[in-house]
């Protein structure tokens, strides 16, 4: 990533097309999140709409702060849960799927990378083919399958469902441990380490980095993730699914939390978190990975 | 003599080592493998069952199932269906057009202007990511009602700009939008991986702009392409482009919304199941051979990196 002289900057048509597409880009988002922070804080009857001297201020700057008695009221405002409750049960889900995936996909990247036999060889050609091979329209069937073993409607049975070495991350996990040198393991074995030794005291800690990238990109999918809670979880609300069915007006005891301003409100709530995580995380969460390509 | 037993127990103690190692191998793989052949082959195999079987109901209390293909016929007979099937299939190549024709396009080139380094590179490589980790229910709820809202606010004068008016073209302005995350990140990190001595060289021989992308950059970041245009073709079939966030209009849904209202159906209805894994397998005997021939061809036509 050093940066030499052929590849320093130099303006060309093309790259000063690509500045302004870019500057327009980022202009946008910077302008739908200060438009998000504003609307949080107004109240809805007497500024959002029906402002005393403007009639809407929806683009103004709030008459009165009012994001701690917005967030306060939809605290206490859907039927059968509280923030903290939906807060909760989007950590156990999203926290639990996320490293139930990690730690299997590790394993078993570990596992292929580090033994070469027959059985290696198979499971790395069918994440291969897996990937390659869509398999379209077997979600009804996984529903009653989660059904007969018991794990519908648990966030147990989430963690276990989700807990498969599919996907691109074995293969980012594989290249990792495959480019490990094998001396580090044979110097281990001469000193007498096992297996378990040997994965745990050495291998392990050397992807510790590529495990907390994956681990954080996961966990935040995880935590945006409104469809499959809402089709596999129907009591446990997480917070995105909650904050849908808020702008729907379905579920809430108090009905006018789906109006705008605590709407943006629970925006706010909801991707606050995964804004923090990624300003202490945006190295890792964009650090060095890349795909080589696809064999078979 | 000596020897020969000390070679006896060198390989006793190999072979002791070598079924330690054996059952350390079987036990860590055990959960994951049992994982996958319930969770990925047992379901798929069940779907396949349930696409070839109907549901009678004989009384309350008994059911009975029977061998069918009367539910692929179903697909193409019943008119009702086969007209959303052939909507929602134009609508889901019509997204997939989209990302093919801009979205992929622009994600090389904005990584290409990250690689080169200019202005602001590296927060625009940010920004670029941004859309990825904000969760979709917020960022789309936010844009529609800021389309809906705020923009016939501030631009009065202008028609046409709401996202009520032109649902469509906000869809795929939206998805455009918020696309670029991982695929700049992955092609921006493999044109880090070109030697700065092959770009030097392109630049001897007057190879700058849009004749160094085409000629250097995209040939030898070309295999990062070609995992994002295979894997591309699944979406097709699979992805929901936010639809359910936007409840836009019906004639807008995508394949992989329609399949995911349709696998909502189910939950409680198991006599429906039948009729959803039917056009799923459908779906995959299209998807199947599809794939396969997007990665021929990008393997016989696509740039060598040699």
């Amino acid at each position: 990533m050093a940066m030499s002289k052929s590849t320093k900057a130099k303006f060309s048509p093309l790259t000063v097309t690509l500045f302004v597409l870019l500057t327009a880009y980022v202009l946008f988002m910077l302008v739908l999140f200060f438009w998000v922070i504003l609307t949080a804080s107004k109240a809805y009857y007497g500024d959002y709409i029906y402002h005393p001297t403007v009639g809407k201020n929806i683009v103004g700057w709030p008459l009165k702060f009012m994001l701690f008695e917005n967030i306060k009221e939809i605290n206490t405002g859907f039927a059968d849960a509280t923030l903290l409750s939906m807060a909760f049960n989007t950590i156990l889900y999203s926290g639990g799927c996320s490293l139930f995936k990690v730690v299997v996909t590790c394993i078993v990247a570990y596992l292929c990378a580090r033994y070469s036999n027959w059985f290696s060889r198979l499971v790395y050609t069918v994440v291969v083919v897996t990937m390659i091979i869509p398999i379209v329209g077997s979600q009804a069937a996984e529903i009653q399958m989660a059904k007969e073993l018991l794990l519908y409607d648990q966030i147990w049975g989430m963690w276990l469902m989700r807990a498969n070495f599919l996907g691109m991350y074995f293969l980012v996990f594989y290249s990792v441990f495959k480019s490990m040198p094998v001396g580090y393991y044979e110097a281990a074995k001469i000193d007498g380490a096992n297996d378990w030794k040997i994965m745990c005291n050495i291998a392990l800690p050397l992807v510790k980095y590529t495990f907390l990238s994956i681990f954080l990109i996961i966990f935040i999918e995880y935590w945006n993730d409104y469809l499959i809670p809402n089709l596999y979880l129907p009591h446990y609300k997480t917070l995105s699914l909650a904050l849908y069915q808020q702008s729907r007006g379905q579920e809430l005891k108090i009905t006018r939390l789906q109006y705008v301003p605590y709407v943006m409100a629970t925006v706010l709530l909801v991707t606050i978190p995964v804004i923090v995580l990624f300003c202490i995380f945006s190295e890792r969460l964009m650090g060095n990975l890349s795909v080589g390509g696809l064999k078979g | 003599m000596s020897n020969a037993i000390m070679t006896e127990t060198k390989k006793k103690k190999t072979n002791k080592a070598e079924r330690r190692s054996n059952i350390f191998y079987a036990a860590l793989m055990a959960f994951p493998v049992i994982q996958f052949l319930i969770f990925y082959v047992g379901v798929n195999f069940k779907s396949f069952g349930y696409a070839f079987m109907v549901q009678e109901k004989i009384s309350d209390t008994e059911i009975v199932w029977h061998a069918t293909l009367n539910n692929f016929a179903d697909w193409f007979s019943n008119s009702t269906k086969l007209r959303d099937l052939l909507a929602t299939t134009k609508m889901s190549l019509v997204y997939y057009g989209a990302s093919l024709c801009v979205s992929i396009p622009l994600a090389m080139l904005f990584s290409y202007y990250i690689f080169k380094k200019c202005l602001g590179a590296k927060l625009f490589r940010i920004f670029l990511f941004i859309p990825s980790i904000v969760p979709a229910a917020a960022f789309v709820l936010t844009y529609k009602i800021v389309f809906n809202d705020v923009v016939p606010e501030v631009f009065s004068s202008v028609s046409g700009l709401r996202y009520d008016e032109n649902q469509l073209t906000h869809i795929l302005f939206y998805n455009l939008y918020v696309s670029f995350g991982t695929s700049v990140l992955m092609y921006a990190n493999k044109m880090f991986d070109i030697s700065p001595e092959i770009i030097e060289a392109g630049e001897l021989d007057g190879a700058t702009g849009i004749k160094e992308f085409w000629y250097i950059v995209l040939p030898l970041t070309f295999s990062t392409l070609s995992v994002f245009l295979i894997t591309g073709v699944a979406t097709i079939f699979t992805n929901q482009y936010n639809l359910f966030l936007f409840q836009g209009a019906p004639e807008y849904q995508s394949l992989g919304y329609y399949m995911y209202v349709l696998a909502g159906a189910t939950v409680g209805h198991e006599q429906e199941i039948p009729n959803v894994a039917a056009l799923g397998m459908i779906l995959t005997a299209v998807a199947i051979p599809l794939t396969y021939l997007v990665k021929y061809c990008l393997e016989k036509f696509g740039p060598s990196e040699e």
